[in-house]
């Protein structure tokens, strides 16, 4: 069976069992695996993806084939995600703008220059702060961050499944970089 | 060190010679923007910010510290589930089809 045929569509659409296993065989574990990478616990993530099937057999019978089948599953576990940490409120801090902007002096050149990476990257818990830093940032920095650097999505796939344009998603992810890299910078500098 | 003292005297140059001969190379906040959403890098643009790194201390230390977010990402990026979680999974999975088979 091809998932991203217009025929299994249909088929799913129809309620066809066979298309319905199939498809559930085919993203269930990866669903749970996009929710448990998220950090959620793993009975939020059963609960995440039960919703997520949930809205997917409600709403099927509207979708536009627009995009492929998995980007629109994941779409709806994203938003699902996204309810879940507002629920824990988890993450702690807003980026605002003015942040960003004090990077810069009006000459547009960096207040402060950059510090060389190399001490972070040696150390043995780099990858640990960083992961910890990413499930600081504000939900939708994090969602664009994470689909982009550790699930590698398109681009085109972000934006349909977060629902915004390309230019919102270069934002986003700029400063989901310098909010990453500024906190870096201050963690090992703790750790020196 | 070679690299430093050309980046000292190039900035040495650029302090004492009109600005209006640097008006079409990057700003440093430009190259920012562009390393760090690494899209529309159009030739032209690309040139520039080749050059830009590499006459600029500040933008070559952001440009390496992006590269090491990027890879202690991809690090993040495996999950193994365990036997236990498999067996979770699996169970849940027949759960779910359980309920969309037999409703339709």
């Amino acid at each position: 069976m091809n998932l991203s045929s217009s025929e299994f569509i249909s088929q799913v659409k129809q309620r066809d069992h066979k298309a319905i296993e199939y498809l559930i065989e085919s993203y269930h574990e990866a669903l749970f695996k996009g929710a448990l990478k998220l950090k959620l616990s793993e009975d939020q993530a059963e609960e995440v993806v039960q919703a997520t099937w949930a809205v997917f057999f409600e709403k099927v019978d509207n979708f536009k084939e627009k995009s492929h089948i998995r980007t629109y599953l994941f779409g709806i576990l994203y938003n699902k995600i996204k309810e879940t940490w507002r629920s824990n409120k988890k993450y702690t801090y807003e980026y605002s703008d003015s942040e960003i902007e004090q990077l810069f002096n009006s000459e547009q050149g960096f207040s402060k220059v950059p510090q060389s990476p190399e001490a972070w990257v040696k150390h043995q818990e780099f990858v640990q702060v960083l992961d910890k830093l990413l499930q600081q940032l504000p939900e939708n920095q994090r969602l664009a961050f994470t689909l982009k650097e550790i699930e590698q999505e398109t681009t085109e796939d972000i934006c349909k499944i977060l629902g915004i344009t390309v230019t919102n998603l270069g934002v986003l992810i700029y400063r989901a970089k310098n909010k990453l890299r500024i906190e870096l910078e201050k963690a090992f500098e703790e750790k020196r | 060190m070679i690299l430093r003292l050309i980046r000292f005297l190039v900035h040495a140059l650029m302090a004492v010679m009109p600005k209006r001969l640097f008006k079409n190379s990057l700003s440093c906040k430009e190259v920012a923007y562009l390393l760090a959403t690494e899209e529309n890098w159009q030739d032209q643009r690309l040139k520039k910010l080749r050059i830009h790194l590499l006459l600029c201390e500040a933008c070559d230390n952001y440009a390496q510290q992006l590269k090491s977010i990027k890879s202690g990402s991809q690090k993040l990026a495996s999950l193994n589930l365990s036997k236990e979680q498999l067996q979770r999974v699996a169970e849940h999975k027949n759960k779910i089809k359980n309920i969309y088979l037999n409703r339709n």
